[in-house]
Order: C-alpha cells, then sequence, then structure tokens
C-alpha cells in the first residue's frame, strides 16, 4: 500500500529540525538525500513535487475518461479535443491582440526624468545581487559594468555568489581589484543547484532596502537603480518588483541573435507593458527585476527547485496582492548566437513554465482576489497558453499540410474532425494567428528601433519550429529530470569581432575597465 | 454618451463645431439621397447592386451555405458586411443591409476629405469647401444609396490615405500599422485598391527613407506597411487556390474583368490617347467638367506650395485611383464606354467616380491657399453640380440602360406561381431574375451548389422541379446552366413548359398521373405574346421603319442602336428582338 502510495505521490518529505536549520540552512530530507534551499518557502508553494496529490488523481481520472471515450467514439472524441484545442489557440489570438492594443493605447511603463533624479540627495541602500557559475570569462566586463553605475558607493553592496565547486571562478575571482562594496559569496554546495538557490543563500547577507539580480553578462542602464527608486516612490504600496526593459548589446553577430532580439524586443516593448496595463501576472524577466527587500522576505523569496525563478515570482506576487511594474530603463544582456546554447536554454525556460504553470494549478482559487482582475484567466493564457500553443502550433501546420498534400484522398476525412465554427476559428487562428504573431515581431523591433532586424520576422517561422522541438524536450526533462539547471553559456560574444564592436557601439565605452584588473597578473 | 458630449461641448471652439456640422450636413444630405432613391426605385438600378445582396444572402440561405459562396472574382468584404442583417427578408429585398454600408462609407468619406484637408492648410475654410464637394457630387450621392462596393472601397482607401498622411508628420507606428489595416481592408474591397497599396508603399517607404536619410529606416517602415496591407491580397490568393484551384482565378477565370474584357473586345487596350480620353469622358460624367478643371488647377497649386516634401508625398496618393484606371483601360484589363467615343455606348461609366475624392482634396486645398478664390469656385462648382442634378445622370442611364421587360415578366410569373421543391437556375445569367422573383436562396440549384449541381445537370429529375433556362440580353446564347441541361432527354419526358417568352422558358416536372400535352417549343413561341417594348424583327425591316411604326418619329432609329448595343445599324437579323423601350 504504502509503494503504491509512494509510487503515485512520491515519497514524503522530512523537514530539517531547528538545529540543522542553524547549521545548514533551510532545507529537508527525501529518499535518503538531503535538499537545501536556503528560502523559507513551504514546499506546497515550491516546484519541488511536479503534482499535488489532488492533481495526480485529477490527471488520472482525466487519462482514463479520455481513453474510455476514445474507445466508445474515437471520432466523436477527437472532434471534441481538436474543438478544444482550436478554441483555446483561437483566445489565446485574441488575448494577445487585446494585450498589444493595450500597449499601445495605454502605455504602463514608467518614465523617470533627469530632473526627478537630479531633485533626490539621500539614496537608500541597494543591493546587487549576481550569481555566477562556471562564467568567469564574462567577469571583467560584469564587474566594469558595476563600477560604472551612477549610485553613491556607500550605498551600494554588489554580491557576486560563486558556487563552492566552481573553483576556476573562485580562482579568478582574486585577478581582479575589487572595490570594497563588492562582497564575494562563497554558496556551499548542496541540491538543488540553482540560480534561485544562490540568490537565496545571498538574500540572507543583503543589507540594501532594495534589492536587484544582474546576470553575470549583463550590461545595465547606469541610472537603473535611481530609476528603480524613484519608480517605486512613484508607484502606489501594491508594486513590489520594477523589470527593468532586456535587449541585447549584440544583435547582429548571427542569424540566431537577430531572431533571438526580435523575440526580445516584442517581448519587453509591447507584452510586458500591455501585461502591466491590465495589471496581469507578469513573468519576470530573469534579470534585472527590482524588488524591496522587506516583500522578499514576506514572500518566501525565490522557490529553488523552479529553473525559471523568475515566472514563478512573478505568479506568487500577484497571488499575494502584490503587482509589477516596468520601467523604461533598458538592460543590455548577451544575445544567444549558438543554436545548442539557444536550444538548452529555450527547453529550461519551458521547463519552467510548465512547473509554474503546475504549480500554480494547485491552488488555482488563490489568484481570485476579486472578480475584476481575473487573473486565473489571464494566468492560463500567460503561461498555460504559451507552452500549450508551443505543442499546438506544428499539429495545427501538420494537418494543414497534409490536408493541401493529400486532399483528394483524405480531404474529407480530415473536415470530418472539423464542425463548421471550429473550422473558422482554426482556419481564422491558423492565418490570421501566425501571421500577427509574426507581425508582432516586427512591431516589437521598430518600437524598440532595431529597425534593420524588421525583415528577419519572416524567418520566425523556423524559429517557432525550433521552440517547438525545445517544447518537446522540456517536457522530457520535466518527467525526467525537473530540477536540473541546464546552464546557459555567456561570453560567446567576446571571441567574435563583429559582435564586441558592435556593443562597445551600444554601450559608448570600452567593455572591460582594465585598471580593476591587478596589473601583476594580467600578463 | 453624457460625457461625450459633455467632453465636446467644454471643447467647443471652432473646429470641433464646425466638424461636427459637417458630418451632422451630411447625414442630412445622405438621408435624403436615400429617400429620393428609395422613393422612385433607382437606388437597385444596377444588376450588381442586387448580386451582392445576392451573394451575402446565399452564405446564410442556400443548398451549400457557407464562406465558399462568397465566389471567387468578386472581392469578399462588402458581402461579408451585408451578412449581419441580409438574413432579414426586408433588409434583404429593400436593399437597405447594403445600402447601410453605402451611407455610413458616405460619413467617412466626407471625414476623411475635411481632415486631410485641414492637417495640411488648418484652414477651416478649405475643409469645408472641400467636404461639400465630396458631400454635394451628384453620382455619390446616388451611389450612397445603393449597395454597389464604390463607397465602401473609397471610404476604406481614403481612410488609409490619410493615416499616412498623420504618420508622415508623426511619426507614430500605431499610425503607420493602422494605416496598414485599413489598406488591408480597402484590397479586401475593390481591385483598385490592390494598386493603391503598391502606390502607397512606396510613398512610406519614401517618407521613411526622407525622414533621416537613412536606408534602414526606409526598409522597416515599408516592411512594417506592407507585409500587413499585403496580407488581404495574399488570403485572397490563397483563398481562389483552395476553392478554385488557381491563386489567379479571380483574374483570369469566367466573369473576371478581364474576362469580360477581352470577351466583349476592348477598344481602349494598348491605345493610350484612347484611353485617356475615355477616362476623361468618364470623370466628366461623374464630376462634371468644371470641377475636373478645377482639380488640375488645384493639382498645380499643391505641386506649387507643397512641392515632394517628407509631409507632402502621401497627398498625391489622392491621384492614384484615377491613374489606375486609366492604366487599367490602357492595359485592357478592364472596359468601359461613354456615349461621347464610339461605340457611343454607357458601359461602366461609374468608373470616372473615382476621380472625386481627387477633386474635392485638391479643390479644398486651392480654397485654402487663395481664400478669395470661394467667390470664383463656389459659384463654379455649385453651377457644375446643379447642371449634373438637373440633367438625368450618366450613372444612372448606365444602369438602366437595358431594359428587360421579358426578365420582368418572367420574374413576376414566377414570383405568382411558386412550386415546391427545387429549382435550377443560373443565377450568373438572371440576377435580376432570381432577386425579383423572390425564389427562397434555400431552394435555388445555381452555379454556385457544388455537387448537387453536377448531379442535377446529369440527372435533372433528381432534384429540380423546375427549370429557368433563357438568355437575358439580346444576341447572349442561352445560359450556361440552360445550354447542358435541354440537352438531357429527360426534358422532354419528365418536364413540361409553364412560361416561356422571347427570353426566359420556364419547365415544371411532370406530376404523377397527370402528365400535360407537350408542346413543341416552336410553338409556345409563336402562342407567347410579345411583352410590351419589345419587338421580333421580321424580314425586310429596317431600323429607321421600325422607329418611325413603333413611336412615330423615325429619328429615334439612333436611340434604338444605343439601347440595344446594335453594332452595325444596318445590319439587323430576322429573329432578332428589339428593345423599344426609349
Amino acid at each position: 500500500m504504502k509503494k503504491i502510495r509512494n509510487f503515485l505521490f512520491g515519497h514524503p518529505i522530512t523537514p530539517f529540525t531547528d538545529d540543522e536549520i542553524q547549521k545548514k540552512g533551510n532545507g529537508f530530507h527525501y529518499k535518503n538525500n538531503e535538499f537545501i534551499h536556503h528560502s523559507s518557502l513551504h514546499h506546497k508553494e515550491s516546484a519541488f513535487y511536479r503534482l499535488s496529490r489532488l492533481q495526480i488523481i485529477f490527471i488520472l481520472i482525466f487519462a482514463v475518461v479520455l481513453i474510455a471515450s476514445f474507445i466508445l467514439n474515437w471520432h466523436t472524441t477527437l472532434v471534441v479535443v481538436i474543438a478544444m484545442l482550436t478554441i483555446l489557440y483561437f483566445s489565446d489570438l485574441l488575448f494577445n491582440l487585446y494585450l498589444i492594443y493595450r500597449s499601445f493605447s495605454k502605455p504602463a511603463e514608467i518614465k523617470i526624468t533627469d530632473e526627478q533624479i537630479n531633485s533626490i540627495k539621500e539614496w537608500p541602500r541597494y543591493t546587487i545581487l549576481c550569481p555566477l557559475y562556471k562564467e568567469w570569462q564574462v567577469l571583467p566586463q560584469f564587474i566594469s559594468a558595476m563600477t560604472r553605475l551612477d549610485y553613491p558607493k556607500d550605498k551600494l553592496q554588489v554580491m557576486l555568489l560563486l558556487e563552492q565547486d566552481d573553483a576556476e571562478t573562485i580562482s579568478h575571482i582574486k585577478d581582479f581589484n575589487l572595490p570594497k562594496y563588492f562582497d564575494v559569496v562563497i554558496v556551499p554546495h548542496s541540491k538543488p543547484k540553482t540560480k534561485p538557490k544562490a540568490c537565496n543563500y545571498g538574500l540572507k547577507f543583503t543589507k540594501g532596502e532594495y534589492i536587484v539580480i544582474y546576470d553575470a553578462e549583463d550590461i545595465p542602464d547606469v541610472l537603473q537603480l535611481k530609476k528603480a527608486v524613484l519608480a517605486f516612490k512613484k508607484t502606489d504600496s501594491r508594486v513590489a518588483c520594477i523589470q527593468a526593459k532586456l535587449n541585447f548589446y549584440n544583435p547582429h553577430q548571427n542569424l540566431i541573435s537577430k531572431i533571438f532580439t526580435a523575440e526580445y524586443s516584442l517581448w519587453f516593448e509591447l507584452v510586458l507593458t500591455g501585461l502591466q496595463s491590465i495589471h496581469a501576472p507578469i513573468p519576470l524577466g530573469g534579470t534585472s527585476n527590482h524588488f524591496k527587500t522587506a516583500n522578499l522576505h514576506k514572500l518566501g523569496g525565490w522557490d529553488s527547485f523552479n529553473v525559471t525563478e523568475d515566472c514563478d515570482l512573478g505568479m506568487r506576487l500577484v497571488k499575494h496582492g502584490y503587482r509589477t511594474a516596468i520601467i523604461d530603463s533598458l538592460t543590455l544582456e548577451e544575445a544567444n548566437s549558438g543554436i545548442k546554447n539557444w536550444f538548452g536554454q529555450r527547453t529550461r525556460w519551458i521547463k519552467g513554465y510548465m512547473q509554474t504553470y503546475l504549480l500554480h494549478m494547485r491552488r488555482p482559487q488563490d489568484f481570485i482576489r476579486s472578480w475584476k482582475e481575473p487573473h486565473v484567466i489571464t494566468f492560463q493564457l500567460i503561461v498555460g497558453g504559451k507552452v500549450m500553443s508551443m505543442f499546438i502550433n506544428p499539429l495545427m501546420w501538420g494537418i494543414t499540410i497534409v490536408y493541401f498534400l493529400f486532399r483528394s484522398q483524405i480531404g474529407l476525412f480530415i473536415e470530418s474532425f472539423f464542425p463548421t465554427p471550429i473550422l473558422y476559428m482554426g482556419v481564422l487562428s491558423l492565418l490570421l494567428g501566425n501571421f500577427l504573431y509574426l507581425y508582432y515581431y516586427m512591431v516589437g523591433c521598430a518600437k524598440h528601433g532595431h529597425h534593420e532586424l524588421v525583415k528577419y520576422a519572416f524567418l520566425v517561422p523556423f524559429y517557432w519550429l525550433a521552440m517547438s522541438m525545445a517544447a518537446w524536450a522540456a517536457l522530457y526533462k520535466l518527467l525526467m529530470n525537473p530540477h536540473y539547471w541546464s546552464k546557459t553559456n555567456h561570453g560567446l560574444h567576446l571571441d567574435n569581432k563583429k559582435a564586441t564592436s558592435e556593443a562597445i557601439k551600444k554601450i559608448g565605452t570600452r567593455l572591460i575597465d582594465n585598471t580593476l584588473i591587478r596589473p601583476a597578473l594580467t600578463h | 454618451m453624457k460625457n461625450f458630449l459633455n467632453k465636446y461641448i467644454k471643447k467647443s471652439n471652432k473646429e470641433t463645431v464646425v466638424f461636427l456640422s459637417i458630418i451632422a450636413f451630411a447625414i442630412i444630405c445622405s438621408v435624403i439621397s436615400f429617400i429620393y432613391y428609395y422613393n422612385n426605385g433607382l437606388y437597385l438600378a444596377y444588376g450588381d447592386a442586387k448580386a451582392h445582396l445576392n451573394i451575402a444572402r446565399r452564405v446564410l440561405f442556400s443548398l451549400t451555405p457557407g464562406a465558399t459562396q462568397l465566389g471567387g472574382i468578386w472581392l469578399p468584404l462588402p458581402h461579408i458586411l451585408f451578412l449581419p442583417t441580409v438574413w432579414n427578408d426586408f433588409m434583404y429585398y429593400s436593399g437597405l443591409s447594403g445600402t447601410i454600408v453605402s451611407m455610413i462609407s458616405f460619413i467617412v468619406i466626407v471625414i476623411t476629405i475635411f481632415k486631410a484637408v485641414y492637417f495640411y492648410t488648418r484652414s477651416l475654410l478649405g475643409s469645408i469647401i472641400g467636404a461639400l464637394v465630396v458631400m454635394l457630387s451628384p453620382s455619390l450621392l446616388y451611389f450612397q444609396t445603393t449597395p454597389m462596393t464604390e463607397p465602401l472601397s473609397i471610404a476604406t482607401a481614403l481612410v488609409a490615405i490619410y493615416l499616412i498622411i498623420k504618420w508622415s508628420r508623426s511619426n507614430n507606428l500605431i499610425t503607420l500599422i493602422l494605416a496598414a489595416f485599413l489598406a488591408a481592408i480597402a484590397t479586401l474591397c475593390r481591385y483598385d485598391n490592390w494598386f493603391i497599396v503598391v502606390t502607397s508603399s512606396l510613398v512610406v517607404a519614401l517618407v521613411g527613407y526622407i525622414r533621416n536619410r537613412k536606408l534602414k529606416q526606409a526598409e522597416s517602415s515599408l516592411f512594417i506597411f506592407s507585409s500587413l496591407a499585403c496580407f488581404g491580397i495574399f488570403l485572397w490568393l490563397l483563398w481562389n487556390l483552395v476553392i478554385f484551384g488557381n491563386p489567379l482565378n479571380f483574374a483570369l477565370g469566367e466573369g473576371s474583368a478581364s474576362w469580360f474584357a477581352t470577351s466583349q473586345n476592348a477598344t481602349t487596350k494598348h491605345h493610350l490617347y484612347l484611353s485617356l480620353i475615355t477616362f476623361m469622358w468618364l470623370m466628366i460624367e461623374n464630376i462634371g467638367v468644371l470641377t475636373l478643371v478645377l482639380l488640375n488647377i488645384g493639382v498645380i497649386v499643391y505641386l506649387l506650395r507643397y512641392r515632394f516634401k517628407r509631409e507632402s508625398l502621401p497627398g498625391y496618393l489622392f491621384l492614384a485611383p484615377i491613374v489606375f484606371n486609366l492604366l487599367a483601360l490602357y492595359l485592357g484589363q478592364s472596359i468601359a464606354f461613354t456615349q461621347h467615343l464610339p461605340p457611343h455606348l454607357l458601359y461602366n461609366t461609374r468608373y470616372g467616380l473615382n476621380a472625386l475624392p481627387a477633386a474635392a482634396f485638391f479643390i479644398g486645398i486651392t480654397t485654402a491657399k487663395f481664400k478669395k478664390s470661394i467667390f470664383l469656385l463656389v459659384p463654379i462648382v455649385g453651377l457644375q453640380y446643379y447642371l449634373l442634378f438637373t440633367s438625368p445622370l450618366t450613372i444612372i442611364q448606365d444602369a438602366t440602360k437595358v431594359q428587360r421587360p421579358s426578365e420582368h415578366a418572367a420574374a413576376e410569373w414566377i414570383k405568382n406561381h411558386p412550386v415546391e421543391g427545387l429549382v435550377l437556375v443560373s443565377t450568373g445569367t438572371f440576377d435580376t431574375l432570381t432577386f425579383q422573383s423572390r425564389i427562397p436562396e434555400e431552394k435555388i440549384i445555381y452555379e454556385g451548389s457544388g455537387k448537387i449541381l453536377k448531379d442535377t445537370l446529369k440527372n435533372p429529375t433528381k432534384y429540380a422541379t423546375r427549370i429557368i433556362t433563357g438568355r437575358n440580353v439580346i444576341g447572349s446564347d442561352t445560359d450556361p446552366i440552360g445550354k447542358i441541361v435541354l440537352k438531357s432527354p429527360e426534358i422532354n419526358t419528365h418536364y413540361h413548359v409553364v412560361f416561356s417568352n422571347l427570353f426566359v422558358t420556364v419547365y415544371d416536372r411532370n406530376l404523377k398521373g397527370s402528365w400535360p400535352e407537350i408542346k413543341s417549343k416552336d410553338q409556345l413561341t409563336k402562342t407567347t405574346e410579345l411583352v410590351k417594348y419589345e419587338y421580333l424583327v421580321k424580314a425586310g425591316d429596317n431600323l429607321w421603319k421600325i422607329a418611325e411604326e413603333k413611336s412615330g418619329d423615325p429619328k429615334n432609329w439612333q436611340k434604338l442602336v444605343e439601347i440595344n448595343n446594335i453594332q452595325n445599324p444596318r445590319l439587323i437579323h430576322p429573329g432578332q428582338v428589339l428593345n423599344l423601350n426609349i
């Protein structure tokens, strides 16, 4: 009996005793393994288990009903399934159209002027968290970017979070003349090995009233911290997170980086601003999200088991009645330029979205705070719909292609699965939907000022195909290895002359400040 | 609504007051014109008007309802816009379901001209004059009471052009996107607008380039505009491919404009001068010669005042429809005749209406530039419009030139003698007849019935209780459906003639037990009385004699030539039927 229960619902968790917590930090035992996640988040609110008991039972019942009805009448069952998928696809189309419309009609991003910045004399303490893992190549660039930030240095704490088992980076850090507001923190080795765990560890040593996370390859707008402080002051107390816009310093490195840039332009210029305008749950962007430290403590920090902890935190904020605002300040990142690297990163993102979706569907009622703001529906579309459409898209295209190739043989057979209203909806989604998504990429590029990238939107369908493949890979990994963080390599741009010269042009100065590197060790 | 009003009352500066008054006045003009043409029945004079309504209705009610009924020749948007009301019998038979779309388009046209002139000149006077030139145009006032597609097509294209003008100054991305969207909508109304999209794309790229002399800016603007603006065209090609097996079916298929042009011998094809003169006459028929002269002066004024600058470039787009129609005539893609040039017929005279927005815009600009010219301009345009109003409109003559008394008589008879069961009829040939005879759409087997039509042609008894065949224009063949079905042996064994005149023959299925005497067709033709106003040519007849005999004045023979489309007046054949309704 116990065996069956463990097989179905997973083994039980034994939380750490107070002594253990004192010694090692927050964590628990599971099947002879020790997990230390360093956050006060209850495991029911974390993605440690993929599914809750109720969800497992529900899925089992659903599967049984589906199989039974398939055996009873497979044709009707398929008609119903296709109809449901089409309706979902169609509502996703309408929702996105609405978002883009909102982002133009009610631009919600917060703009801070120089005058507003100059009027403030006293600045609060600010902590920058930078989790680093096997990416010492970009360290000089990152340290340079941090020292260039326009913020009183006596109020700044830059925390470099290094992993205990990453000896290379730990040894390289000694090559630098680090200013004294830099703290180097070594995160003790433990399971799970993820970025959010490192952040949770760093949160313990945070002195700032505000906190922000930057990735090691980031180059933020020098005024971003000041703008964030002012943005928090300008908005009401419900705003717990300020998200800066992300874009790239090497968009033209190759075809992948070009389309990747187009995608980011669309996401940050149109989608996120649209989401903010309807106060929807916003999947945060991984880096450059600014918080009030007190709020983070209240929320229990990041979920160390989620591989897109940013997306999860965005949802959790809404469940607790908080909001996210977008600020008109840019952080430049390295656009992914390698196929394998891109695929790994995308697989992790989609896996994380799945984790997040399943996690927050354990208690969807928590989204419902007032019926005026139907977060529970927008959540379905933003997180669920986004993943689902990656699975449906190739299916729809497949059906279409097969239909036209073999119309004379099986045309009528395929038509029989689409009752008239569903057919119209499906055709509309397929033609108009695919065109509109492609067009959004163009608009995003134009809005950001990437004029030369507009035409590359025509290649986006191939990009979608790759995304769908990544979605299947993500599903496989979610089942096999849910908490594994596949690390994205950074610094690929540093070997590429074109990319570095472009990056230098974009930020207006050299990428690396040589005075920071100890003279004795430079040669 | 209250807030809206308050907002305007608070903001009651001169501009808004004038603007709202113009809208109010446009609505009044629209309604008066509607009442006038509705009462004299001329609003449904065009055969195409009925055909457009028919198409929309069949999408909802027919043997095989659905989107495929939109067909592949005429662009679909007007019919789609008719759908919300065309299900209603009153809205359908009165034509109102299409007229509403035209009337709204009329208001939009007036607003756009007003705003466009105001945008360039900041002159209320010029804007008012521009708006009045469109609003009081007799031709447009007629078309806005019909379910024809011209007003909608012009309105959508004008809004697209206006948004491009706005964008050229503001550089606002969303304005450009909206312009592209409207352009896409316009391409789904009339093919004229495909050309406008091409020229607009060029203008958008140029404006983008002039803005900061950067090619990538031009490229970006071009892609943003044209990928959306051309999406409607792409959809239409795809539709033609999927439903008709050829993406260019609309351009080459049976019933397309170029098909008509080749089958009817386009005189203007590859004759630049003749095309020019022809279109000039078409414009004169629609907007009047004086207005046309003022249009030319207006273009010169605009050119001298604004030249080719970033903001002034899009203004020239108002001329694009004129260029398109000229090109289409020259390339033989469309066909139009005027009474002033051989073969002295009226055909597609309405193409000249496309010059109206340009006339209004450029006359408005002229007024704004030379304020005093108003004392000259207003009387001239006023006189011109007065002359047009008081003489019969050429576009209406064009619509009513072919009187079809036989078809009307047949329609009347069918309406009064309905049958149970399905009716086989070529609606392509008999659009007026099917509309007037009020056969329920669900009972008609016609060109768009797909497999049912195929089966019926093979074996009429399978579905058809009644078969309507014949011809609708003098000199034309039997309709395409009749041609096939009359060869079927079943026609003689299972059907009998219940009605016949010189144009239309109606067959009904024999009922079991009552086999009426089968009359031969010749016998019937002789016994059927000629409908009033029709004349069967006998050996030895000539037009002079017929004119004298029937109207008392032999000089009327010229009119007979005109209304009967006679190519060579010396050559009429015994057995030919002439329309005498002169």
